[in-house]
């Protein structure tokens, strides 16, 4: 028990050097009571899924408490709306975490810099983006993020699981219950939409390429 | 040449092929495939370039992308459970986890702690809570308060208290004793935490009496709704609630230090007695167990009230070696 209130002092004290406004205790006990319940209704649903992705019960119960520890401390910031969306999205993010740490998942993702955007040694601009670049970097991660997001509900997994989790198609193919050249046409389908939304004209696509030398334009 | 008027037929052969490459198996023989069919013309070259070109931009927003759809597991998990929340076996397997997990989690709740408020046999207290409710312990009485931001909460675990609630709209006051459960809103009124019966009277406005509810989150079930004057007796244990009226004089006379009683059984005197008074007093003969007592009894000082019973009503009152006295019936000689 001691050690728990050492973390809470621990929080509060690193949320004190922080500029950001506090909650004050009425509002913070509030959202500690939104997430309690909804700590209580999902507590199982959460293990059982980590346990899936991370391969076992004991990991499992250990980035449960991270994702507790993590929203709890978010309690202390903001009104939480919707305390499941906030769990779900905390867990998510913390699984991601510990499967790259394992080098289990986005294994050809290259950490270049803290300022450029993690992409593949081929997307690497030749020199330091300009402001305008930069911003146009982050629009064409939005256009990115939505044409997948656009993607009917089973190519979207199959090409997710596959590109981003580096699962084979024998293992979507059991997870989805559905065969491995089912995932095949999946993965097709996705590639024709993606394709059809994000490759508009000739060599001019909307993603973030090198701007010098491409080939095939003029 | 142009994508657009490229045949349509090259772009879906260009998605076949990169498909079969992300398979994840070693297909070696493909390999080779692959490579005979860009060789066959240019235009096969640069559909497929292009494709992969663009799957490897895609891995800018990888993480991104792997977030949002596993947070669509979740949901589509959370849903389902709602489907098929009658399914017993499954939760009942969580069930364990979830006790651990709140038990961690309800600490770092830095919120209001309960406060113990007790009295000694004989003894009486008076306690201001910080609303402004004023809560009188009768003798042996233990009650345990706490005052949350939307609900203000006392549990009786023993005795008998005397509530003066301050009203406040946003917070209504609770008292639990045993499974009866008091609700108010501002008002005065006693509790009395039973062997068979927990007993409400209400001195000054609307209190509503129920059954506490089994599970967190159900409704209590009320019994009944009191105005002043009314006092409702209720069993818990065979879910009865008998309203009637009381004796105020009766009720409320702990207060100052008395009892007092109206043709009440023996019996029933000498256990509510017995409340008061370190060294307890016990029936020796079956036959006064009914005999009916009235007076007021002074309960300052055991042995006056012993006294009193010995004058009054033919009783002859013996201190056994333990401590314990016992009352037998006064033969005229």
């Amino acid at each position: 028990m001691r050690l728990v209130k050492n973390a809470s002092a621990e929080a509060a004290a690193s949320d004190a050097t922080n500029e950001r406004p506090l909650l004050d205790d009425k509002a913070r006990r509030k959202n500690i009571k939104a997430l309690e319940a909804s700590i209580r209704t999902n507590h199982g649903l959460l293990v059982g899924w980590l346990a899936k992705k991370l391969g076992n019960q004991e990991d499992a119960s250990d980035v449960a408490q991270d994702v507790y520890m993590r929203v709890y401390r978010f309690a202390s910031v903001e009104v939480i709306e919707n305390p499941q969306a906030l769990l779900f999205k905390t867990a998510a993010n913390l699984a991601i975490n510990e499967l790259k740490r394992r080098g289990r998942i986005l294994k050809r993702h290259v950490q270049v810099d803290d300022d450029s955007v993690a992409g593949t040694v081929a997307d690497l601009p030749t020199e330091d983006p300009t402001p305008e670049e930069a911003l146009g970097h982050k629009q064409d991660m939005g256009v990115m993020m939505e044409a997948i997001r656009a993607l009917p509900d089973k190519p979207r997994a199959a090409f997710v699981k596959n590109r981003f989790e580096d699962k084979t198609y024998a293992v979507i193919a059991g997870e989805m219950g559905v065969s491995e050249s089912t995932v095949e046409k999946y993965m097709m389908d996705a590639l024709k939409r993606l394709r059809a939304r994000l490759i508009k004209s000739p060599g001019a696509t909307v993603l973030p390429l090198p701007r010098k030398g491409r080939r095939g334009r003029g | 040449m142009v994508a657009m008027t490229r045949r349509p037929d090259i772009n879906h052969d260009a998605e076949q092929w990169l498909a079969r490459l992300f398979s994840g198996d070693n297909r070696t023989n493909s390999d080779a495939e692959l490579a005979d069919w860009k060789a066959e013309d240019a235009v096969h070259t640069q559909a497929f370039d292009e494709l992969v070109a663009m799957t490897d931009a895609l891995d800018a927003v990888g993480e991104d992308a792997l977030a949002e759809e596993m947070v669509r597991e979740l949901e589509s998990a959370a849903a389902e459970r709602s489907r098929s929340r009658w399914i017993a076996g499954a939760s009942s397997v969580a069930a364990g986890f979830v006790v651990a997990a709140v038990m961690t989690v309800s600490m770092w709740v830095s919120g209001p702690d309960p406060v113990t408020y007790e009295t000694l046999k004989g003894q009486r207290s008076t306690i201001a809570l910080e609303d402004g409710s004023v809560l009188y312990l009768n003798t042996n009485t233990r009650v345990v308060a706490v005052m949350d931001d939307d609900e203000r909460q006392v549990r009786i675990q023993q005795g008998e208290a005397f509530f003066d609630v301050k009203r406040d709209e946003d917070r209504p006051f609770l008292v639990d004793a045993g499974d009866t459960r008091v609700k108010v809103l501002g008002t005065k009124f006693n509790v009395r935490l039973g062997a068979s019966s927990n007993v409400v009277s209400v001195l000054s406005g609307l209190v509503s009496v129920s059954h506490r509810a089994d599970k967190e989150g159900e409704e209590a079930q009320e019994v009944a709704l009191l105005n002043a004057g009314e006092q409702a007796w209720h069993d818990t244990e065979n879910h009865l609630a008998l309203v009637d009226s009381f004796d105020q004089n009766a009720v409320m006379a702990w207060r100052t230090g008395k009892a007092v009683y109206h043709e009440a059984r023996l019996a029933d005197v000498v256990a509510d007695l017995n409340r008061y008074f370190d060294a307890p007093l016990e029936i020796a003969d079956e036959t006064l167990s009914d005999l009916p007592v009235t007076g007021t009894f002074n309960l300052t000082d055991q042995d006056v009230v012993i006294d009193a019973l010995e004058s009054a009503f033919s009783i002859m009152a013996v201190k056994r070696v333990d401590g314990v006295v016992l009352l037998y019936a006064r033969r005229t000689d």
